[in-house]
């Protein structure tokens, strides 16, 4: 299972052909052709290309996250966090007339700091983080409802959101830019030193501490990394729905961890690709989307997806599992 | 009938390998109705793995066990409770959450109407811990509170209110006082007395000698003697049977001449180094080139020195020294840093990475040396490394995408050893180098160290083998009591004078 | 003996809960009106009888974030039962039920499949609230229970509820059970130490799986109770009603490493939780600020346990 670990020098073990690794692409690609030969309109460029605008939002949640999972951490605040960057938009163009460029840095930088407190309550008390950030869920959430009813679905001016409607060579560029930060992930993730450790994290902290790594630290600022681009995430949707809405975020963590863990990650740490969570991630609006063109209602949308997380988790216990 | 009486329980032809370990071959012995029977030996010698097969923890490969001339067959806690076998852990199995009561009476036998009647669970357990001489301890109160001793006696008293015929206790110890010792010491006699069968382990001489009725020595996995404990019987001979190994054709060459250079550098060293109740104020000094090694029986704290030394446990007190730079603070970072590394005692807890190909477990502490831009890590020199390492100490692999995992424990130990050696360190410091691995690993690694020492490498190693420390030190520091009790150059070494040490504190053969 | 008192582990919720109540009923006139203490009983009781199988899981260790989703379940079933024209005692039968099959899920997924309880639970919170909703119709809410349903959760005795009065009954019988038998006892047991209790014969996996049956059933049955009280089913029962009861078992001497823990803890708790809401009500502040205000304890709750679970184990030289 040498494919989910990064780069290696070495030649792969011979006749072993890794299911794991694959499975996220056989998945999605049977899913894709299910529907483009049972549904009419699916596969039309402007359904995909809308389903991938969709996804480009989303996937923001999922670096952090992916990252986090690597090291065996599970951060489930990052859908309010995705929430919070709509909310703050909103708090900072309509209440303090910023113009978007500030707003959104600025959204970044104040999530950023929540997940910079949360990696350090994690880490120097040792606590689950799945607990600490359950709670951050919480207070966040709550914040975010507090400040969008007092926009009272007020529309952010044209002149802010127009910049998420750009097109180059025909796609919405934050298509681009998933594409692109999923990319450089993948290479920093299996090249370089500062994102390589990350398995040697997951795979034994206590070795990683003994030779000497800052473990801790890393940790940190994955958590900080995480909320930041949740919230940058939340911020381009909010100027797509051009009004900052509660729905925003909703529900997205368990998305975001069925993607992952469907796109090989392991909650024990040490496995996991930022490309084949972006897979993950489409794999399950592509589901959304096609169970919705089936009609299915969407809270039996809610019970399948449901069931497929737990479905993938058991199979992460039993493949990868330590088993408690 | 004496020998209904004498094979009680009756051990014969036990074999028991770990991988390519043998923890056990062949062991036979028995043991009679309503002794105290001590099993004794150096760590590893054995006697963990046999009490554990007693105690129905883990099955044997072959061989039998019969009580009173029945074989058992399943071995399982419960089945063993059922045949009235019970064990005392060294790690204690209570609940601190609990109170002493309850752990004393964990089924909670006392009912009025099917509610659990409290007043009599705490009269009982009074009663129970009054036998004991334990007055101090309240039954109401949470076992957390009760200190580490006092624990011990709660568990013990579990196992004696289910009435067993057997009990088998393994350091108990090892946590306590003299005091404390003393009272646990005259309840077993009592219980004896009262017709209970006692199976012992234990490394304090002294009290071996006080309550034993026999005592088995254990060696390496095999049976070496069972002995009367007559007024005749000394120290002495039980060391002699603890070590007698014959060392003369032994992969083992005793050094006899230290190969440090009597003018080297001093590399390192730990001045006053001390933890409340785990460790004495400790110093130690090392220089280029040097070997120094570390003996002690479990619980002398040589476990703790060595965690101490390099931060992963905290210290109250002390400093350390690394070529002539003072360093307060103490963690894995700084040592890191100072070329200082740590060979771990415990591969499947803490130094490699299971998972990972053995080029990323190489490159794990130098990943800084082999990044160029952005962090971007050099693959082909890695490789390059990797292949070197592996070529000289000769690991078995099948690709070096092999994972550790996969790996049986000698290669697994030279992997660990790969990446301590790979940052070039001028400091290892080595814990248990060659524990549960076969003969071929072993010898190779004392090898590999050696080497490296001829090269200016200080190396302090901690073991609880000795031909193993008597081979590679240049001197040996003993430990007993959380304390160096002793010092021996290359040249004086004996097995005998080096458990001398460990056991009884002195060397000086007249005993205490 | 004050001092003993004081060692108890009721005792922190206990004088939080005094002393909030103290505090509003300077702040606030209509904190002693009976319009007021109905209110409060109403949301104390379910969410009390929920807190119960909570503390059973936290007392083993282990906890259940999908008791909302249960509850929701149990109320709209209720609804879709009395639609089909179920009488009153096949209602709440089929609704108990329904919750028991929903615990045993659970169960199954975490004790014997062996999956992380906080992710199987959410799963399942989040599958339940699915299937709960596929039952909603926005008629629902317009259509009314039989009259004997209804006094399930309007009638009262003694100026209590009746669901008062059962969740006295849980108390007083869970606090017996937890006590006095040696089931009960076996739960800390498991959570006191896991290994150790295998080792004396217990089986800590059909506990666990029991526990959270139980924990299921409670839920149901907070429910049905709820829903009587309203009269009409809504989509908005027990969303974050899960973290509240954690909070209140955990402020009420729980631990999320296990093995403490009672039944009256759960409750006072609550009760604490519950005058909690009851002050963002009264001084008319914002219902969302709870949520600030609950995931904030959460959080702090989490940081004290962890801080006092990380000394003991240091204290005990294994860091």
């Amino acid at each position: 299972m040498t494919a989910n670990t990064g780069r290696t020098l070495a030649v792969r073990e011979k006749g072993k052909i890794n299911l794991g690794s694959w499975l996220i692409l056989f998945l999605t690609a049977a899913l894709f052709v299910f529907l483009a030969l049972t549904r009419k309109n699916f596969y039309t460029y402007s359904n995909i290309h809308s389903i991938l605008y969709e996804v480009s939002f989303s996937f923001f949640a999922a670096v952090g996250f992916t990252l986090l999972i690597i090291m065996g951490e599970l951060d489930l605040s990052v859908g309010s966090l995705f929430g919070l960057g709509g909310a703050l938009m909103g708090l900072f163009i309509f209440n303090h007339r910023l113009p978007v460029e500030a707003a959104i840095p600025l959204a970044m930088a104040l999530a950023a700091v929540i997940g910079f407190a949360a990696g350090l309550l994690v880490t120097a008390f040792r606590l689950n983080s799945m607990m600490v950030t359950i709670g951050v869920m919480m207070a966040v959430k709550g914040y975010n409802w507090i400040q969008i009813q007092k926009f009272g679905g007020r529309q952010i001016p044209r002149a802010q959101w127009n910049f998420i409607t750009v097109e180059l060579f025909g796609v919405k560029w934050t298509i681009l830019a998933m594409l692109a930060t999923a990319l450089l992930f993948e290479i920093f993730l299996a090249g370089s030193r500062h994102l390589k450790q990350l398995y040697y994290i997951g795979d034994n902290f206590s070795t990683t501490i003994l030779y000497g790594l800052n473990a801790n630290l890393v940790k940190v600022l994955c958590f900080t990394v995480s909320a930041a681009l949740s919230a940058f995430g939340g911020a381009l949707m909010t100027c797509r729905l051009k009004h900052p809405h509660v729905t925003v975020g909703a529900n997205l963590e368990i998305g975001v961890i069925t993607a992952a863990v469907i796109g090989g990650a392991s909650i024990f740490g040490g496995r996991g690709s930022m490309f084949r969570t972006m897979l993950g991630v489409f794999f399950v609006f592509l589901l959304q989307n096609g169970m919705t063109s089936y009609d299915i209602n969407s809270y039996v949308q809610q019970i399948i997806l449901g069931s497929i997380l737990i479905l993938a988790i058991y199979l992460d216990v039993r493949i990868n599992g330590k088993r408690t | 009938m004496t020998a209904a009486v004498d094979e009680f329980l009756k051990i014969s032809g036990i074999t028991k390998t770990y991988g390519v370990v043998k923890a056990l071959a062949d062991v036979s012995f028995s043991i009679r109705r309503g002794e105290i029977h001590t099993v004794m030996g150096e760590n590893g010698a054995g006697k963990s793995t046999l009490m554990k097969i007693i105690g129905g923890e883990t099955a044997p490969d072959s061989g039998a066990i019969e009580l009173e001339g029945r074989r058992i067959r399943t071995f399982v806690p419960a089945a063993a409770h059922d045949l009235g076998i019970h064990m005392v852990h060294q790690e204690l199995a209570v609940f601190e959450n609990l109170t002493v009561a309850e752990n004393i009476f964990p089924y909670h036998n006392f009912r009025k109407a099917g509610w659990i009647d409290y007043a009599s669970l705490h009269r009982e357990a009074r009663s129970k811990l009054d036998l004991f001489g334990l007055k101090t301890i309240r039954p109401e109160e949470p076992l957390g509170s009760v200190a580490l001793a006092g624990q011990q006696m709660v568990e013990i008293l579990r196992c004696i209110v289910a009435e067993p015929k057997i009990i088998i206790l393994d350091e108990p110890t090892s946590g306590l006082n003299d005091r404390e010792a003393d009272l646990l010491l005259g309840i077993l006699k009592r219980l004896k007395d009262e017709g209970l069968t006692i199976i012992y382990i234990s490394h304090r001489f002294k009290e071996i000698m006080r309550i034993s009725d026999r005592i088995t020595v254990l060696r390496d996995g095999e049976f070496v003697a069972t002995l009367e404990n007559t007024p005749e019987l000394s120290e002495s001979e039980l060391i002699n049977n603890m070590v007698g190994r014959d060392l003369s054709a032994s992969l083992y060459r005793i050094k006899t001449v230290s190969g440090a250079a009597p003018d080297a550098p001093t590399l390192l060293e730990v001045r006053g180094l001390a933890k409340k109740s785990s460790l004495n104020p400790t110093d130690l000094k090392l220089a280029a080139g040097e070997i120094v090694g570390v003996f002690g029986l479990e619980g002398s704290g040589v476990g703790k020195l060595s965690r101490m030394m390099y931060g992963l446990e905290g210290k109250d007190e002390g400093e350390l020294f690394i070529k002539g730079r003072r360093f307060a603070k103490i963690n894995p970072r700084i040592m890191a840093a100072e070329r200082v590394m740590y060979l771990n005692n415990n591969r499947k807890i803490a130094g490699l990475l299971p998972e990972m190909p053995v080029t990323d477990n190489l490159s794990l502490p130098v990943l800084k040396r082999f990044s160029r831009f952005l962090g971007f890590l050099d693959f082909r020199r890695i490789g390059r490394l990797a292949t070197d390492f592996i070529k000289a100490f000769a690991i078995a692999l099948p690709s070096l995408s092999t994972r550790p995992a996969n790996l049986s424990g000698g290669n697994q130990q030279k992997v660990m050893l790969s990446i301590c050696l790979v940052p070039e360190p001028e400091i290892v410091i080595v814990n248990e180098p060659t524990r549960g691995i076969d003969v071929g690993a072993k010898t190779e690694i004392h090898r590999f160290l050696l080497d490296i020492a001829s090269k200016g490498v200080g190396i302090v190693i901690f073991s609880s083998e000795l031909p193993e420390l008597m081979s590679l030190s240049d001197r040996i520091l003993v430990m007993r009591d959380n304390s160096v009790v002793g010092e021996v150059g290359a040249g004086d070494y004996t097995e005998q004078t080096l458990m001398r040490y460990a056991a009884v504190g002195s060397a000086a053969t007249g005993g205490e | 003996m004050p001092g003993k008192l004081a060692r108890k582990s009721e005792f922190v919720p206990l004088v939080l809960s005094l002393a909030l109540a103290a505090a509003l009923s300077a702040a606030s006139g209509v904190f002693w009106t009976s319009a007021n203490l109905n209110s409060l009983q109403a949301s104390i009781a379910p969410t009390a009888i929920m807190a119960f199988g909570m503390m059973l899981c936290l007392i083993c260790g282990y906890f259940d974030l999908s008791i909302g989703s249960i509850m929701l379940l149990a109320g709209l079933l209720s609804g879709k039962f009395n639609d089909w024209g179920l009488s009153t005692p096949a209602i709440v039968l089929f609704v108990l039920l329904a919750g028991l099959a929903v615990g045993c899920l659970n169960g199954f997924l975490v004790a014997v499949l062996g999956i992380n309880a906080l992710i199987a639970t959410i799963g399942v919170q989040y599958i339940g609230y699915g299937f709960a909703m596929t039952l909603w119709d926005r008629n629902m809410q317009h259509r009314k229970f039989p009259g004997d349903f209804i006094a399930m959760g309007d009638g009262q005795f003694l100026g209590m509820y009746y669901m008062t009065w059962v969740m006295l009954a849980i108390l007083v019988g869970l606090g017996f059970f937890l006590k006095y038998t040696l089931s009960g006892r076996r739960l800390y047991y498991v959570g006191g130490n896991r290994e150790a209790s295998r080792l004396i014969g217990f089986n800590d996996r059909r506990i666990v799986f029991l526990c959270y049956a139980a924990t299921g059933l409670l839920a149901a049955l907070a429910g049905v109770l709820a829903v009587a009280r309203i009269q009409s089913p809504t989509q908005y029962m027990g969303g974050g009603v899960h973290m509240t009861c954690m909070i209140a078992c955990v402020i009420g001497g729980g631990s999320f490493a296990g093995g403490k823990g009672s039944a009256l803890g759960a409750a006072l708790g609550v009760t604490f939780m519950s005058l909690l809401t009851n002050m963002f009500n009264l001084l008319e502040m914002n219902t969302q600020l709870q949520n600030v205000v609950v995931g904030l304890t959460l959080i702090a709750v989490i940081v004290v346990d962890g801080y006092l679970n990380l000394k003991k184990m240091r204290a005990m030289g294994m860091i």
